[in-house]
């Protein structure tokens, strides 16, 4: 599977690829994007199995990535990881189809939870 | 301003969690610690909408270079200044959003903002302390700052 990590932080990015490895999701293609535009970008060259994404970003936020790709027709297995997660927030993810929310700080088991049965189906 | 009920207690819970699953560090509360006249990294994040403030998070460089080369996977302080703006503003995003999300909504949290240098201190116009919190991680001390605006 091919999984696209979208995190302006460089250091999030390396630490959601370093805990996919810890809960068991390895071998899988892993590409990197800063920002929404970013992603897009990555997503047009081709598209990912699931992409895994922070909300609060410069030029395209998650949400707004979300909500392009929802417009566009793109159906891309699509969940949050954000330091914020109030039910606000989850429910504006769930609502426009994103399978979960997996707030920060996590764990490995976290990951293996949540993405056990999205990987697999 | 909206009062904040067992702030001091929420940071802790958050700083202790942030530091520990991401980081693998422990953190203890303490009510002496200083960062001292050293060079340091502070990252600040702002809340606007229904409260107003920000999160101002401290660090010695010399843990603000661990705290980096730990999340980056590299020997310790082999860190950049470039990759210590990283992990600090998200070390600042992930207590801030943590925070936000015990607000009442809507609020909206900024993108953090990195600043590096000695003898320097961080203030916001219109805002003031509510809470300034610090703690040891090893013997290093890390000062969580909490302003809100008047």
């Amino acid at each position: 599977m091919k999984i696209l990590v979208v995190d302006d932080s460089k250091a999030m990015r390396m630490i959601v690829m370093r805990t996919l490895r810890q809960a068991g999701f390895e071998g899988h293609t892993i590409v990197e994007a800063e920002n929404g535009v970013q992603a897009l970008q990555s997503i047009q060259a081709g598209a990912p199995d699931l992409i895994l994404c922070d909300w609060n970003m410069p030029e395209m936020n998650g949400l707004e990535l979300l909500m392009k790709l929802n417009a566009e027709g793109k159906k891309i297995k699509f969940g949050f990881v954000t330091s914020e997660a109030n039910p606000e927030m989850k429910e504006k993810a769930t609502s426009n189809g994103a399978l979960f929310l997996i707030g920060k700080p996590f764990t490995a088991e976290a990951f293996q939870q949540v993405l056990q049965p999205v990987l697999a189906g | 301003m909206i009062p904040i009920e067992n702030l001091e207690s929420d940071i802790g819970q958050i700083t202790e969690s942030v530091f520990i699953t991401m980081l693998g560090m422990e953190v203890a509360r303490t009510s002496d610690g200083e960062i001292g006249d050293v060079a340091r990294a502070t990252g600040v994040v702002t809340i606007s909408g229904a409260w107003n403030g920000a999160i101002v998070v401290s660090v010695s460089m010399s843990l603000a270079k661990t705290i980096a080369s730990t999340m980056f996977g590299l020997d310790e302080g082999a860190a950049t200044s470039v990759e210590v703006n990283d992990a600090i503003g998200e070390v600042a995003n992930m207590i801030g959003g943590n925070f936000k999300s015990m607000l009442p909504t809507p609020v909206q949290l900024s993108l953090p903002t990195v600043v590096m240098g000695r003898d320097f201190q961080a203030e916001l116009p219109g805002c003031e302390s509510i809470g300034n919190y610090t703690f040891m991680t090893g013997p290093e001390p890390l000062v969580i700052h909490v302003l809100s605006r008047k």
